[in-house]
């Protein structure tokens, strides 16, 4: 698996900053699954959600604090902020984490990364997840 | 053996013997051969001489340069001589063999159908090659079970095998379309068709492959389109 840009992400993304057929949210979410994604998925197609006791989309606001968008070498960056899953049981596993512009699937799947190796949280087990996108432009 | 298959091994063995070689390719990519749609897109191809129905879903086997091809899923085989260098760095495949008889390609076994037609492409930039003449470069094959195929990629041109060459410069990122269905085949680059050919050898063998024979130092970089690519990337910290 790698990292993709989802189909339904890419249009968001056109139609937020040139056509204005959709609005920033308030809110990005990221959140963790047990699935194999490929580009055409949007958010409905993740059947596999993580649960357990305290699993929750974690939220990212949409500002300059928690996306933060950089100059990296010849690429530009938005970083979102670090976001922490504190399982408070056995969580079901996590190969992948997404990112998402609603807490439930009504929305956009923006991107989704791969998890390596796969977690499976106990009780109070932490685990930090960072995510990116980077634009890259060749002449 | 054919006359066109004397020709082939002739140019290989003038590769063996050629000196420095780099060009750099981006998207790789292969169609299964019963599909509608392929039978649709390649009708279309010989109809109007522009691939109006590429569907990136039609393609059985892709390669987007996330990892190095043999680590990729489904896997791409390592076919090397010598001590090529093969890299991956932001969706790029960097291949680099500058010894005169070094080689590295990389191959899948699809299910393909001579009949129903096979599709390959890749999006190709050839900085410098050595044996700047027809035949001779590096090359995309395709073996559909009855025939073998391959076109010839150089800094400054290319060519179906045994036809004539044809000037282009190579330096700049260049979508390579190759078309095989029956005993013909058909090369369109950048959306244009270019040249017509025929098959090289007969084959039995359903492989596609895309690399370096020999003396080449290359890229392959995943690239839907445009100019602009989106990557990115996780930092997970934790059990």
């Amino acid at each position: 698996m790698a990292f993709i840009m989802h189909d339904e992400g890419e249009e968001f993304v056109l139609q937020v900053a040139f056509s204005e057929e959709q609005s920033v949210p308030a809110n990005f979410y990221v959140g963790l699954c047990n699935d194999t994604l490929v580009k055409a998925d949007g958010l409905a197609d993740i059947v596999d959600e993580v649960s357990g006791t305290g699993y929750a989309r974690q939220t990212v606001a949409s500002d300059n604090t928690d996306c933060v968008v950089t100059a990296d070498g010849d690429y530009y960056k938005v970083t979102f902020a670090k976001q922490t899953f504190t399982a408070g049981g056995t969580w079901t596993e996590a190969n992948t984490a997404f990112l998402a512009t609603t807490v439930d699937n009504a929305g956009k799947l923006i991107a989704s990364y791969p998890i390596a190796p796969v977690r499976t949280l106990g009780n109070a087990d932490t685990v930090d997840v960072e995510v990116y996108v980077r634009h890259k432009h060749e002449a | 053996m054919s006359i066109a298959s004397r020709r082939l091994q002739n140019a290989l063995r003038g590769f063996a013997r050629g000196g420095a070689q780099t060009w750099s390719p981006e998207l790789t990519s292969r169609q299964r051969g019963d599909s509608d749609a392929l039978q649709e897109a390649i009708d279309a191809l010989r109809g109007t001489g522009k691939g109006r129905y590429y569907n990136a879903d039609m393609f059985a086997q892709e390669y987007d340069g996330a990892v190095l091809p043999e680590a990729d899923d489904p896997v791409w085989v390592e076919m090397r001589g010598g001590d090529p260098v093969a890299a991956v760095s932001s969706g790029v495949l960097t291949i680099a063999d500058d010894a005169a008889a070094e080689f590295l390609y990389y191959g899948a076994e699809p299910e393909l159908d001579n009949d129903a037609g096979t599709w390959l492409e890749a999006r190709v930039k050839v900085a410098d090659a050595t044996g700047l003449a027809a035949n001779r470069g590096s090359a995309l094959a395709i073996h559909d079970g009855t025939y073998q195929f391959t076109v010839w990629l150089r800094s400054d041109g290319f060519n179906i095998d045994a036809e004539s060459d044809v000037s282009l410069d190579f330096t700049e990122w260049r979508r390579v379309r190759f078309v095989a269905q029956g005993k013909g085949c058909q090369l369109f680059v950048d959306g244009s068709l270019r040249q017509a050919g025929s098959y090289v050898n007969e084959s039995a063998k359903q492989l596609v492959t895309f690399g370096s024979w020999a003396d080449a130092y290359q890229q392959y970089q995943h690239r839907p389109g445009g100019s602009l690519s989106i990557e990115g990337g996780i930092t997970v910290t934790g059990p």
